[in-house]
């Protein structure tokens, strides 16, 4: 009766499973054999259905089949040779992405930054520690907001200090799990050995001389380091993509603005709330090839739609390195993308190849393959220091990666600085900021005095960390 | 046939029997009632392996038949899998799904009139993640290789493939907190008289032991399922002898003895330091709404009072959605352990819920989800 | 101090400090037909009363849903009080037969939850008993005064 499909969320990297059940509705149901999230969701992966909207294929607003529209994709790509941006973020299988590759060829924009990273910490940065480690450590270090942006790992962290970790948080807000809170300003006071365990992410936002910084501060003390991400495969992409070159978000901004890219080819990735909506306007073709429907879809002049995520056969990596296969059949994005080449992609050696680059005999998502773990070199780091008397910041949370509301239009902030300002409970508070000023409400937290925390954009942002003026 | 009356019966077809635990009865008994369209559709369990089975709601009678097999590390409940679909339906159902079923029925979202409820004994079930690294750390195991399950005079045990038997008593298997899931401990539910037939292997003597199902029928609707399977020449019963009903209510009489001492030891009376003990359990709470979601007596829906009156801007000291939940549910709780199950960050829901649902609950002598009495909540005057 | 922790009260409340002359807050639902007339009648009557309660008018004491009285605790409330007609006086037949059902909920819930029973208590008042309520609500600020503010005060809220 139902289509019940066994799927994993493309919340983030984390790599929870659940099933989709298609029943008039979407329906999220809980896979509680599942390893990494033993059937848990977050309050995204409740939020799923809302993800998987439908999109239908378009050319220049005309609806039309996905042969159709990947064949006009081709002619608009091959038109426009040189100057075409391949963008992906890696919300795809590992199987598209090797088509992706050959595709994109060197024009393969995966948004982050390994370009300035140094080459040597390409491992580290690609595939993270086992959870069952994170468990297992004396001493942790969160460099992220675990509640906020990774939710499922809060209670891995809560296990490993119930077998007696000590967790230290760095953030702008104290942290309920943790034993120790340390303001990112003061990051000089954290006391690093070789029994921590440091956890950061790293996506197409990151402040690349934070990500020296805090590889640094391991290194020197030898202490372990793990990188979450925000998107279904990111490791699996980092992994799969090891020799190409990938540019990052910021040189794709740069690369449109100067003129250099015409076209834009975005695969299962929205850079609607990352890209600034003047470079985007710069583009002569905008092809979006996705599974749901989102702000780019109605942007494109071409939408290839193949079947959202939870309906294809594929392989999926999550954070901590382990492979899991989605449990549906469809193979239509692969399909489009061999249109798109010129070629045809078969799924299974494509496989094939994912499974001889992981050293693997068979998805097996209860056994995590082994992983080179290479140490890395010595690393210049020169992290700027906050100059800003107050500060937006944006956590990055699913929600906010994949543009969807939340319920939580507020910002967060200091007793003591709702005191200063005289604000009224209730009331809201004025934000300014180059010229535009909102009004939004808040709550009390105990963040950093003069720090504003906000788990959705407000259109005044100027990246992660953006100066304001308040008053109330 | 009518209530009351109790069977021993087994499955007429062979593979049935093989596949399926005790005789294949209550597969075969869903089997025929979807043959002999008494229902539309059948709530089966798919097996994916050992330790996962997906829950789908079928129509085709093949599956049904292929889906036999007990799996204690499946925890899940169907109540709100039938929940506002109006089918007309025949299911298996642990006593907590036939609690949350007749729960259901009261918010009117299932018609019970429509839905034949073939109720399995129960001495509880098990989490599939912690199944395994039990089988990894007690058994020492490899999850992998195992091909069955039982629980036998109070030992759980797994058959691997190469035909061994591993047993460790529950006792041992909890102390080190591993087997049944907390919410199994403390249930008193083991026999579901509440289903409109209760099925198990309590009670099945002498050669029939592993090869037939104890049934009791307790409706006019159970019944009709057995009757229908019968006639349909699905299932042959006999009547039990006077031993096995003997031991079946001495089995009963112990599991719910055992049941009532965990009770009592999970919900040690707190004098003092309530308020900080529910804040410090619920501080980590993520605002997912899964709790809501998965709970079988709940029928709200989307917009429901616990979260429409609940703001993430709110810097309360408790939120508004637990104090409602917490209100609701101390009526309607039937300890089925799925707020636990899913919590993401492994906040002890059932545990919380049932604090305040065993004082209300025993105070107004009400049970949710045994009979048809309206919550005492939705009366107009209290009788109690 | 000790001695005046009931149970459930939390070591943050019990560290909190009482200045002198604090006032506890308290929110106290009154149905339109006898409670509300009762404080009505105690200002009448010039009947000595705190100045520690906030009167929330209901049309029945029915309508109190429990909720409200989450809501007036969580705002910052040291006290909440239901009260209504005497029952059998309910203008509404039985409205209070129902607020006594949800009360007794309530009740329950709060006790388990740790909130002390001082903190929320039912009272049926007429219309005329002015006195009544006048000593009601002075009996309440002074348990409370002894109490100290509520363990479920937001920061920041006096």
């Amino acid at each position: 009766m139902a289509n019940v499909y066994s799927t994993i969320c493309p919340g983030c990297n984390f790599g929870c499973g659940l099933y989709v059940r298609e029943n008039g509705k979407l329906e999220v149901d809980f896979r509680k054999s599942s390893p990494a999230n033993a059937g848990k969701l977050c309050r995204f992966g409740m939020n799923l259905p809302r993800l998987y909207a439908p999109v239908k294929s378009m050319v220049d607003g005309k609806e039309t089949t996905l042969q159709e529209a990947a064949k006009e994709a081709a002619k608009r790509l091959s038109g426009s040779k040189g100057s075409v941006a391949f963008l992906s973020f890696g919300n795809i299988t590992c199987e598209e992405h090797l088509a992706f590759q050959k595709l994109a060829e060197s024009s393969l924009y995966s948004g982050v930054d390994f370009e300035a990273l140094p080459k040597d910490t390409y491992q580290t940065l690609s595939v993270g520690i086992p959870y069952d480690e994170i468990e297992a450590a004396k001493h942790i270090v969160l460099f992220i907001d675990p509640y906020e942006q990774y939710p499922l790992i809060v209670r891995r962290l809560l296990s490993a200090k119930k077998k007696g970790a000590k967790i230290t948080s760095v953030w702008w807000k104290d942290m309920p799990l943790a034993d120790e809170n340390i303001r990112p300003a003061d990051v000089s006071k954290l006391q690093l050995t070789k029994d921590s365990l440091v956890i950061t992410d790293f996506h197409p936002l990151s402040d690349v001389e934070q990500i020296k910084n805090v590889l640094l501060l391991a290194k020197n003390a030898g202490a372990r380091i793990t990188f979450l991400k925000p998107f279904a495969n990111s490791t699996g992409v980092y992994i799969l993509s090891k020799d190409a070159k990938q540019k990052s978000l910021a040189t794709l901004v740069e690369d449109i603005n100067k003129g250099a890219i015409k076209t834009l080819f975005c695969l299962e990735s929205d850079p609607v709330d990352l890209i600034p909506a003047e470079t985007l306007g710069k583009l002569t073709n905008l092809i979006v090839q996705t599974g749901s429907a989102s702000a780019i879809t109605a942007k494109a002049h071409v939408v290839i739609a193949h079947e959202p995520l939870y309906k294809k056969r594929g392989t999926l990596i999550n954070s901590e390195g382990r492979a899991q296969a989605l449990g549906g059949a469809g193979t239509s994005g692969l399909e489009a993308l061999g249109v798109i080449a010129g070629t045809k992609f078969e799924f299974d050696s494509l496989h094939e190849s994912v499974r001889k680059a992981l050293g693997i005999a068979a998805v097996d998502e209860f056994t995590i393959p082994k992983y080179d773990r290479p140490p890395y070199g010595a690393i210049q780091a020169a992290p700027k220091p906050i100059d800003t008397k107050t500060a937006l910041v944006s956590i990055y949370n699913p929600f906010l990666w994949f543009g969807l509301a939340d319920d939580n239009d507020f910002v967060e902030l200091n007793l003591n600085t709702a005191r200063a300002l005289k604000l009224i409970k209730g009331a809201t508070l004025k934000i300014k900021s180059n010229g535009s000023a909102i009004e939004k409400r808040f709550k009390v937290a105990p963040v950093q005095e003069n720090v504003l925390l906000a788990g959705r954009k407000f259109g005044i942002e100027k990246g992660m960390l953006t100066p304001v003026e308040i008053s109330r | 046939m009518q209530k009351g009356e109790m069977y021993v019966g087994w499955s007429t077809k062979e593979d049935v029997r093989k596949r399926g635990g005790s005789g294949g009865l209550v597969t075969s008994m869903l089997a025929a009632a979807l043959e002999k369209k008494m229902v539309d559709a059948v709530v089966v369990l798919k097996k994916i392996n050992e330790f996962e089975a997906v829950p789908v709601i079928t129509s085709d009678v093949n599956e049904v038949l292929n889906s036999a097999g007990s799996l204690h590390s499946v925890p899940s409940n169907f109540a709100k899998l039938i929940a506002n679909k109006n089918l007309k339906v025949a299911l298996p159902a642990k006593g907590c799904d036939v609690r949350g079923i007749i729960e259901q029925s009261k918010r009117n979202a299932i018609n019970l009139d429509n839905t034949f409820v073939v109720g399995l004994n129960c001495g509880g079930s098990m989490h599939p993640v912690v199944t395994r690294e039990m089988l990894e750390v007690m058994y020492k195991i490899k999850p992998e290789d195992v091909h069955g399950e039982e629980i036998e005079k109070g030992k759980l045990i797994f058959e691997t493939k190469d035909g061994k038997e591993h047993a460790i008593t529950i006792d041992e298997l909890e102390e080190k907190g591993y087997g049944r899931r907390e919410s199994c401990r403390y249930c008193t539910i083991k026999i579901p008289n509440n289903a409109d037939i209760a099925c198990g292997n309590w009670g099945v003597t002498g050669d029939l032991v592993g090869k037939a199902t104890f049934v009791e029928i307790n409706s006019e609707k159970g019944a009709r399922l057995l009757q229908n399977a019968i006639d349909a020449g699905y299932v042959q019963v006999q009547k039990p002898d006077e031993k096995g009903v003997a031991i079946r209510a001495k089995i009963k009489g112990t599991m719910e003895g055992l049941g009532k001492k965990w009770k009592d030891k999970v919900f040690v009376p707190m004098d003092n330091g309530r308020l900080e003990y529910f804040r410090k359990e619920l501080e980590h709470c993520i605002d997912c709404g899964a709790c809501k979601a998965v709970c079988p007596t709940c029928s709200c829906g989307d917009i429901s009072k616990c979260t429409e009156f609940h703001y993430r801007g709110d810097a309360y000291k408790m939120s508004m959605y637990h104090l409602v939940r917490f209100l609701h549910l101390a009526d309607s709780c039937i300890g089925c352990g799925q707020c636990s199950d899913v919590c993401p960050v492994d906040i002890p829901l059932t545990r919380l819920y049932r604090r305040f649902a065993n004082t209300v609950q025993e105070q107004l002598k009400y049970e949710p989800g045994m009979d048809q009495r309206k919550p005492p909540y939705f009366e107009a005057k209290l009788e109690v | 101090m000790n001695d005046s922790i009931s149970d459930g009260i939390s070591a943050e409340a019990a560290a909190a400090p009482k200045t002198d002359g604090w006032e506890p807050k308290i929110v106290a639902f009154c149905c339109n037909w006898c409670s509300y007339g009762g404080a009505d009648s105690a200002g009448m009557g010039r009947f000595q009363q705190p100045a520690s309660a906030r009167i929330i008018r209901v049309m029945c004491s029915g309508r109190i849903d429990p909720l409200h009285v989450f809501n007036a605790f969580l705002e910052g409330a040291d006290a909440v009080l239901v009260t209504g007609c005497h029952i059998g006086d309910c203008h509404y037949v039985n409205g209070n037969d129902k607020t006594k059902i949800k009360y007794k909920y309530l009740e329950n819930v709060a006790h388990e939850l740790g909130i002390e029973k001082e903190r929320l208590q039912l009272n049926w008042i007429s219309a005329s008993e002015g006195e009544k309520f006048a000593n009601f609500i002075r009996d309440v600020t002074e348990q409370i005064k002894k109490l100290g503010p509520s363990p479920l005060k937001p920061a920041g809220v006096v």
